[in-house]
C-alpha cells in the first residue's frame, strides 16, 4: 500500500498538483534524511531507502529526480559532478544547511501526525 | 548560501536549459547503467540486453520521466515561451505590412516618451561625463529663485583640511568668455580657470602635452600656462604640430599652452559652455576677476568626489558642522550662511529652471502620443484578431486552453512592441538632438553642449514601456480573440462580431479624445505666438548683426569714435549694403526693458515716468524698417553741440502727455531725460515683439553721437543686407575686422536667428505641440480609416442584400459615415472636456491667449471632424460600390 501511495502515479495521471502536500512531503523528507548520512547520486538514494526498509518502501525514477530538481530549487540539496566508484562521474546530492534546517521542522510535523493518527485508531 | 545556490539553480534552469537538459541525460543513464547492474546480480542467468530490457521497465519512460524533471525543475515555462517567440515570429514575418505598421506605430509612441527621457535625464538626473562622475558633489550658497552664491578659494581650503568625507575639492570658473589672441587676430572664446587638482579628479588625460600641476597654481599671476581643447587646436591652430609652447594672449597677458585636452572633452558646464582653454585659477585676474589672492574672494564654484565609502548624507552633516568656518571664510564677519550640497547630477540648479515647463511639456505629449499608439495598435490587433479566429479555433480543438491562446498572443504583442522600442531608441537618438538644437546657439551666439548619449537608464525605461505597452495594447485583443467558440468559428464564415465592433468603436473615440486635447493645446500655442510676434513691428529678414568691442583691445573713446565712422562708411560703400545703424550695448540691439531706467519729466522737479534711454545711430530705424509714426530719425547732423534731440516711442509719449494728445502735437516739445532738456523730432510705435499681457517699454531715443561722449565704444550693429545674409554677414565681418584686426568682432548672426533664439522656448513650445497635435490627428484618423474598412470587408454580405432590395450608393456611405461618426464625436466631445481641464498645463507659455481660448477649441474640434469625416468616408464610398451580385456570390 505504501508503496504504491509513494509513487507519483504514471502518465494516466496528468494532474500532478492534486496530490496530497503531506506525501510529497514525506519523500523529500526521506531524500533529505537520507542525504544526512552522507553525499549520494540517484540511485544510491533509491538503493539506500530501499535497503533500510527491506524493500517494503521504494521509491521510483519518475518520482525521486522530480524532487531533487524541487529541492534544488528550493535551495535545500545542492549538486555537483565527481565521480563515483564505478568510476565515471556522476551527479552527487548533498544536504544543504537550509535543508537540514527543513528536514528537522518536517520530522516535527511528521511525528506531530503520526502522534495524532494513532491517537485516533485508538493505539496511543 | 542556500539561498544563493536556489538562486543560481534556477538562473541555471532558465537560461542554460540545454546544459541542464544534457545533465538529465547524463544522470538518467548512468541510473540505467546502475540499475542494469543490479538486475545482472540479481539474475546472473540473463544476458545483458535483457537486463537492459528490465531495468529500462523498472525506470520508466525516459520521455516521461525528463518532462516530469523538467516541470519540476520550472523549466517548461522557458520552453512555452521559446516555442510562442518562435511561433509569434512566424506569424509577423508572414504579414510583412501588418507587422511594418504595428512596429511603426508603436515605434511612434517609444520615441516619444524616450525622448522626453533623455531630456529629463540630462537636465536633471545625469552625472557629469567624467571618471567616477556620480561620485562628484556641487557645494555652493543657495539665494532665492535657484540661483547660487559661489564659495570661494578661502571655503575651498576650509573643506580640503576640515571635510573628511571628501578627497578631492576642486574650485573652478568655468563660464568665461575671454578674447584669445593668436598671432594678429583676435577670438571670442570659452574659457576655464580651475584648479590643478581639476584634471586629476576628472580623470582626464592629455592628449598631447601635460596638464598644469599644483605649483603652477599657487602664486597668483606668475604661472601663465594655458590648456587649449582638441576643438581649439583644430579650429585656431589648425592642428598646428608645434602646438606646445605656443602662445596665445588673453586679458593683457601671454600665455603658454603646455597641453591640449582630450577629444570630445568640453569641460564640466553642462548645458552652458564648453571649454575652449584653461588656465590656472591663480591666473584669474586674465579673465577680470581681480579680487584672487585677497580675502574673502568668492571665485570658484565648487565640485568635490565624495570619499570612497563616504555618503552624501555623511557629507552633507560634515558641511553643516563647518558652515560657520566655511562663511567667515567666504564673507569675513560671523554671520553664518547656509551651505547646500548635491550630487552633481544634470544641469546647474540655475540652468534647469528654463527646461523645467518644457520637460514637464514634453512628458504630458510624450505619454499622450503613446497611449493613442496604443490604442491605435490594439484596435489594429482587435481586428486581426477577427481574420485569426479559424486559426485560434483550430488549436484550441486541438486542446489550447484560452489561457494559453491568451499568452500566445501577448508574446506576440511583446514582439511587436521590443521591435518598436528598438526603432524608438533609435529614432529618439535624432529627435532628442533635433530637440536640443534649439537651444545649442542662444541669443548672443554663445554655444551650449549637453550630454545626449544613451545610457542604462534610458535603455531601462524603454523597455519599462515596451512591457508596459505590451499590456496597455495587447491584453483587450488578446482577451477578444482568445474568446471563441471552436465549433462556430470553424463554420462560419469570417464575421466581425458585435463586441468586437463595440471595443474598436471604443478605441477610435479614446484615440480621437486624446488628439483633441493636443490639437488644442497646439492650436493654442500657435495662436499665442503669433500675438508674441505680432508686437514686433521690425523687419528682421536680410538683416544681419554683429557686436563690436574696442574696450577690450583698450582703444580710448576718441579711437573708437573714429573707427566706428569709418567701420560705417566703409560697410556703406558695399554692393551687398543698404544702410547700416548700430546701438550703444549693452542690451540687445532691438529689445527694452519694460521696467525702470532713467527719469523722464516735462520740468526741472518732476518725473512723469521711468524710460529707458536707448542712444542709437542715424538711419537706425530705417534699418530696422521701423515705420515711425511721425517726425523724423535722427540725422548725421544731430551730434555733439547741435541741440539736443529725441526720439519717444508711442507708449512713453502716452504716458507723458496723455493719450488724449495726438503724436503729431508733440514734435517740438521738450522733455527732461534725468537732468538734460531734450527736444521730440519724432515718435515710433512700440516695435519690440512681447507678450501681450506683458506691459509695453517706455523707450526714449537720442542720438548717438550727441549723447554718448567719452565712452568705450562697446557697440551693436546691424545692417540691412541684399541677397543671402550668409554671404553677406561673412563679407560684413572681413570688412569690420579690416578697420582694426585686433578688435573683436563678436556675436555675428542673422536678425531673425537672434530673434528666434530669444524666444526658443514659445517657438519649440508651439513646433513640438503642432508635430505632436498633427502626428495625433494621423493616428486616430488611420485608426477611424482601418475601423471603417473593416467594417465594410466584414459586411460585404449585408451590403450586397441592402443594394440588391434598393438601397442607393449615398445611403451605404452614409449607413458607414455615421457610424464613424458616432464614435467620432463622442471621443471629440470627452476631448474638449479634457482638454478644457488641462490647458492650464500650457498657460506659462501663452501670451495673450486664454488657457480656455474659445477659438483654440473650435479649430481643434473642426479639424478633428475634418479628418474623421474624410476618413470614415473613403472606405464608405469603397463599399457603396460593391457589386452585389458577385458579393453575395463570394459570400
Amino acid at each position: 500500500m505504501i508503496l504504491g501511495i509513494l509513487h507519483n502515479s504514471g502518465p494516466a495521471m496528468p494532474e500532478r498538483q492534486s496530490k496530497s502536500e503531506v506525501l510529497k512531503g514525506t519523500l523529500d523528507m526521506l531524500v533529505l534524511h537520507t542525504l544526512t548520512v552522507q553525499p549520494m547520486h540517484g540511485y544510491a538514494i533509491m538503493q539506500h531507502v530501499k535497503g533500510l526498509t527491506d524493500d517494503a518502501l521504494a521509491i521510483e525514477a519518475g518520482s525521486l529526480y522530480p524532487a531533487l530538481e524541487r529541492l534544488q530549487k528550493r535551495g535545500w540539496v545542492s549538486a555537483r559532478w565527481q565521480p563515483s566508484p564505478t568510476g565515471r562521474k556522476a551527479k552527487y546530492y548533498s544536504i544543504t544547511a537550509a535543508g537540514r534546517r527543513q528536514l528537522g521542522e518536517e520530522r516535527a510535523q511528521y511525528d506531530r501526525a503520526v502522534w495524532a493518527i494513532a491517537r485516533v485508531l485508538g493505539r496511543g | 548560501m542556500s539561498m544563493l545556490g536556489a538562486l543560481r539553480y534556477r538562473l541555471r534552469v532558465l537560461f542554460c536549459a540545454d546544459e541542464h537538459g544534457r545533465e538529465m541525460a547524463d544522470e538518467l543513464t548512468h541510473h540505467l547503467e546502475l540499475e542494469t547492474i543490479d538486475q545482472l546480480r540479481m539474475d546472473p542467468h540473463r544476458d545483458e540486453t535483457a537486463a537492459r530490457e528490465r531495468a529500462l521497465r523498472v525506470v520508466g519512460s525516459r520521455a516521461y520521466l525528463n518532462e516530469e524533471r523538467r516541470a519540476a525543475a520550472g523549466a517548461r515555462f522557458m520552453d512555452t515561451l521559446r516555442r510562442d517567440l518562435r511561433y509569434g515570429v512566424d506569424a509577423l514575418r508572414r504579414r510583412p505590412l501588418f507587422a511594418a505598421s504595428a512596429i511603426g506605430t508603436i515605434a511612434l509612441g517609444i520615441t516619444a516618451v524616450t525622448t522626453a527621457f533623455t531630456l529629463i535625464d540630462s537636465v536633471f538626473l545625469r552625472p557629469l561625463p567624467v571618471a567616477e562622475g556620480d561620485r562628484l558633489v556641487r557645494v555652493y550658497y543657495p539665494r532665492p529663485n535657484n540661483r547660487t552664491w559661489s564659495l570661494g578659494l578661502d571655503a575651498v581650503r576650509v573643506l580640503r583640511t576640515r571635510a573628511s568625507a571628501f578627497d578631492a575639492v576642486v574650485a573652478h570658473e568655468s563660464r568665461n568668455v575671454v578674447q584669445v589672441g593668436i598671432g594678429d587676430h583676435t577670438v571670442e572664446q570659452h574659457a576655464a580657470f580651475v584648479s590643478a587638482n581639476y584634471w586629476t579628479t576628472l580623470g582626464v588625460h592629455p592628449r598631447v602635452g601635460r596638464f598644469f600641476g599644483v605649483s603652477e597654481d599657487s602664486v597668483v599671476d606668475r604661472d601663465a600656462v594655458a590648456v587649449v581643447s582638441s576643438t581649439f587646436w583644430h579650429a585656431q591652430l589648425l592642428d598646428d604640430p608645434a602646438v606646445l609652447g605656443k602662445e596665445i594672449r588673453i586679458g593683457g597677458r601671454s600665455f603658454s599652452i603646455v597641453g591640449v585636452a582630450p577629444e570630445g572633452f568640453d569641460g564640466i558646464a553642462v548645458g552652458e559652455m564648453p571649454n575652449d582653454v584653461w588656465m590656472p585659477l591663480a591666473m584669474a585676474r586674465a579673465g577680470r576677476m581681480d579680487c584672487i589672492g585677497q580675502p574673502n574672494c568668492r571665485i570658484g564654484d565648487v565640485l568635490a568626489r565624495l570619499a570612497p565609502g563616504a555618503s552624501l548624507q555623511t557629507a552633507r552633516t560634515q558641511v553643516r558642522a563647518l558652515e560657520a568656518a566655511i562663511s567667515a571664510a567666504s564673507f569675513g564677519g560671523d554671520s553664518v550662511r547656509h551651505v547646500g550640497l548635491e550630487k552633481a547630477a544634470g544641469l546647474r540648479m540655475s540652468e534647469r529652471a528654463s527646461y523645467v515647463g518644457l520637460a514637464r511639456l514634453l512628458a504630458a505629449i510624450a505619454i499622450v502620443i503613446l497611449v493613442i499608439a496604443c490604442a491605435n495598435l490594439s484596435s489594429l490587433l482587435v481586428a486581426r484578431g477577427v481574420a485569426r479566429q479559424r486559426e485560434m479555433a483550430v488549436r484550441m480543438s486541438l486542446g489550447a486552453g484560452r489561457a494559453r491562446l491568451v499568452r500566445q498572443l501577448l508574446t506576440e504583442s511583446f514582439i511587436i512592441a521590443s521591435a518598436g522600442g528598438v526603432l524608438g531608441l533609435v529614432l529618439s537618438m535624432w529627435t532628442t538632438r533635433g530637440l536640443m538644437g534649439f537651444f545649442v546657439n542662444d541669443e548672443e551666439g554663445f554655444r551650449h553642449f549637453f550630454n545626449l548619449q544613451l545610457n542604462g537608464r534610458i535603455l531601462a525605461l524603454a523597455l519599462l514601456i515596451v512591457c508596459l505597452a505590451t499590456l496597455l495594447f495587447g491584453v483587450l485583443p488578446a482577451l477578444t480573440a482568445s474568446r471563441v467558440d471552436p465549433a462556430g468559428a470553424l463554420q462560419a464564415s469570417r464575421s466581425g462580431g458585435s463586441g468586437d465592433a463595440r471595443t474598436r468603436s471604443l478605441l477610435v473615440g479614446a484615440q480621437v479624445a486624446l488628439a483633441v486635447m493636443l490639437l488644442t493645446t497646439g492650436s493654442l500655442l500657435v495662436r499665442s505666438a503669433r500675438r508674441l510676434m505680432h508686437a514686433q513691428r521690425f523687419n528682421a529678414d536680410h538683416v544681419v548683426m554683429f557686436r563690436w568691442r574696442p574696450d577690450l583691445a583698450g582703444h580710448g573713446s576718441a579711437r573708437s569714435a573714429t573707427d566706428m565712422r569709418e567701420i560705417v562708411s566703409r560697410l556703406q560703400a558695399l554692393p551687398e549694403v543698404e544702410s547700416v545703424g548700430f546701438r550703444r550695448c549693452c542690451d540687445l540691439l532691438w529689445s527694452a526693458w519694460a521696467q525702470g531706467g532713467t527719469p523722464i519729466g516735462l520740468s526741472r522737479f518732476d518725473t512723469v515716468a521711468l524710460a529707458q534711454a536707448q542712444h542709437v545711430s542715424p538711419r537706425f530705424f530705417s534699418t530696422l524698417q521701423v515705420p515711425l509714426v511721425v517726425g523724423r530719425e535722427f540725422a548725421d547732423a544731430d551730434r555733439d553741440g547741435t541741440t539736443r534731440v529725441g526720439v519717444v516711442n508711442l507708449s512713453l509719449a502716452q504716458r507723458v502727455f496723455g493719450s488724449a494728445t495726438p503724436p503729431s502735437a508733440l514734435i517740438g516739445r521738450v522733455i527732461r531725460i534725468d537732468s538734460l532738456d531734450v527736444q521730440i523730432v519724432g515718435v515710433v510705435p512700440d516695435y519690440q515683439p512681447r507678450g501681450v499681457s506683458a506691459s509695453a517699454p517706455l523707450v526714449v531715443y537720442t542720438p548717438y553721437w550727441q549723447s554718448v561722449v567719452g565712452a568705450d565704444g562697446d557697440t551693436r550693429f546691424a545692417v540691412r543686407v541684399q541677397g543671402d545674409p550668409d554671404h553677406a554677414l561673412s563679407v560684413v565681418t572681413r570688412t569690420v575686422s579690416n578697420v582694426d584686426p585686433r578688435v573683436l568682432v563678436t556675436e555675428a548672426m542673422s536678425m531673425s536667428g537672434q530673434v528666434s533664439a530669444r524666444y526658443v522656448q514659445v517657438h519649440l513650445g508651439e513646433a513640438v505641440v503642432t508635430v505632436a497635435a498633427a502626428l495625433a490627428l494621423f493616428l486616430s484618423a488611420t485608426g477611424l480609416y482601418g475601423m471603417i474598412a473593416f467594417l465594410v470587408a466584414c459586411r460585404t454580405r449585408e451590403i450586397g442584400i441592402r443594394m440588391a432590395l434598393g438601397a442607393t450608393a449615398s445611403q451605404i456611405v452614409a449607413m458607414f459615415v455615421e457610424h464613424g461618426m458616432r464614435s467620432a464625436a463622442i471621443g471629440g466631445a470627452a476631448g474638449l472636456g479634457a482638454a478644457f481641464m488641462s490647458t492650464g498645463l500650457v498657460s506659462e507659455w501663452l501670451v495673450g491667449v486664454a488657457p480656455r481660448d474659445a477659438v483654440s477649441f473650435s479649430l481643434a474640434a473642426a479639424l478633428v471632424l475634418g479628418a474623421t469625416a474624410v476618413a470614415s468616408y473613403l472606405p464608405a464610398r469603397q463599399a457603396s460600390r460593391t457589386d452585389p451580385a458577385s458579393s453575395l456570390r463570394e459570400g
